[in-house]
């Protein structure tokens, strides 16, 4: 797995050059609207950014089926498992990077006082929840069909939250529920078990499905 | 012990079916596997780490079963495919990272001296080298875990000539230890001829013959005659024919030809042309 973990980190290093980039600029301008006052930049660029990251484990399986590593890679002392959780692992790696650099940013926002702490929880967790459920249920479908039809349940996915939220008026909504209506951050709690358990059994359906494709 | 065994190995996709396939390779020996495109040889290559699952039968590897626990013994076996597999985006240096952090044995020294000898450029991204390139960088790879067995499909296809001997003499270097084996398709039958021990025909997915190479050269002859001649032959002596206004070649069973008839030794694309093509 160490082989398809580092083979995946090279493809990652030199075809996502531009995300590193992105995040930068992401994080400048989430830091300068929340300063300045234009709050809903500062969840929307985070939540763009997460997604984005989300999305690594999906553009690695894309660029192996297309170079055919995916298939390569079995003739290496490892099996389809390896593969699938290689996957899982650089998503959670790349998603948490990025979680932790807007998580430590809100934080840093609290403590200046541009943002409630309760906010900056509440968007923390968002982000968590965001970034966990979009490669959980895309990754699946992916390992069972290939990368090409798992991308459209992925957009399909993204819109159906960009309808549900939307950027501006979700950060609205969300503020307007309030953390104090979740007692005792039992609701993030729960939501946080959920969603780890929803990632969990992706994975295991991910192994379980690659298992079985025919490449 | 045998480094590959299949037995009644099968495998169907759409209307092509592979097998049954019995094939035995003895350890030490070079086994090749000729035919035509789609005659099933990429798709035995692929049966044999387990890449691929077979409908029926079995094969096993260096004593293991193919199948999903050969994480072991991969360990001892190289694998080249015919579009080699390696990730667009990583560099010969880069490559050979990922390799040496899969196989215990890997071997820096020999990697580098292959990637010095075969003049493959270390800097330049895989998806940006020629054919012969990625080919030579794939077995290079293969070549540096001191493997016991090398599955190579198609290992010389793109490499000028100079190239292709250089490999086929790494190939037969590497099997001078009599613990190493190699199963490798080619469509350059002349490079299989001067390196395999064994030769295995594949047409259709049906395994027309499978024999030491010496003994197919022993035992077929390439008859030239006149057609009345070769029509008083027994059919059973006669594997194949090609008839032209000019002339008329049969492969025939130095066995079962007439005795004084004038045969002269068979190469083995003659044997596999007239085999799959030779209008009977």
């Amino acid at each position: 797995m160490k082989a398809l973990f580092l083979a995946d980190l090279y493809q990652a290093k030199t075809s996502f050059k531009f995300y590193g980039v992105f995040i930068a600029v992401a994080a400048v301008i989430t830091v300068g609207s929340s300063v300045s006052g234009e709050g809903n930049l500062g969840l929307f660029f985070p939540i763009y950014s997460i997604l984005m990251a989300s999305m690594m484990g999906m553009s690695l399986l894309q660029l192996d089926e297309a170079s055919r590593w995916n298939l390569y890679a079995q003739a290496l002392p490892c099996d389809r498992r390896d593969q699938v959780s290689c996957k899982y692992v650089v998503t959670m790696l790349c998603f948490g990077l990025v979680w932790l650099l807007f998580t430590a940013i809100y934080a840093v926002l609290a403590l200046l006082g541009y943002m409630a702490w309760v906010q900056a929880l509440f968007q923390s967790v968002l982000l968590l929840v965001m970034g966990l459920i979009a490669p959980a249920i895309s990754l699946p479908p992916m390992f069972r069909w290939g990368s090409a039809k798992g991308r459209i349940i992925y957009i399909a996915m993204i819109v159906v939250l960009a309808a549900g939220l939307g950027a501006g008026a979700g950060a609205a909504a969300l503020n307007e529920l309030g953390v104090p209506a979740l007692p005792g951050g039992i609701w993030i709690a729960l939501g946080l078990l959920l969603i780890a358990a929803l990632y969990a059994g992706s994975w295991a359906l991910s192994v379980r499905w690659y298992e079985k494709r025919e490449l | 012990m045998n480094a590959i065994e299949t037995h009644g190995l099968t495998k169907t996709y759409g209307d092509f079916t592979l097998g049954p396939l019995d094939l035995t390779l003895p350890s030490g020996c070079i086994m090749g596997l000729v035919g035509e495109n789609g005659a099933g040889k990429s798709t035995t290559i692929r049966l044999l780490p387990g890449m691929t699952r077979p409908d029926g039968g079995a094969a096993t590897v260096l004593g293991v079963p193919a199948g999903p626990d050969m994480r072991e013994v991969k360990q001892q076996v190289g694998v080249v495919l015919d579009d080699v597999g390696y990730p667009g985006s990583l560099t010969a240096t880069q490559m050979g990272k990922v390799l040496a952090a899969a196989y215990k044995n890997w071997d820096q020294a020999l990697f580098e001296k292959y990637l010095r000898d075969l003049s493959i450029p270390t800097d330049k991204k895989f998806s940006a080298l020629s054919r012969g390139n990625k080919m030579k960088l794939g077995i290079a790879g293969a070549l540096s875990h001191n493997a016991r067995l090398l599955i190579l499909d198609e290992p010389t296809g793109g490499l000028d000539p100079v190239v292709r001997d250089q490999v086929v003499d790494i190939l037969s270097e590497f099997t001078r230890d009599p613990s190493r084996s190699i199963l490798i398709s080619s469509h350059i039958v002349s490079d299989l001829e001067k390196l395999c021990d064994y030769i295995a025909f594949l047409h259709k997915g049906r395994l027309l013959l499978c024999q030491e190479k010496d003994r197919l050269l022993e035992e077929y002859g390439i008859l030239q005659c006149d057609r009345a001649f070769l029509d008083s032959l027994p059919p059973e002596a006669v594997l194949g024919r090609r008839l032209t206004p000019y002339s008329v070649e049969a492969l025939v069973r130095r066995d079962a030809a007439p005795a004084g008839a004038a045969l002269r030794p068979v190469t083995i694309e003659e044997l596999f042309v007239l085999l799959v093509k030779g209008d009977k």
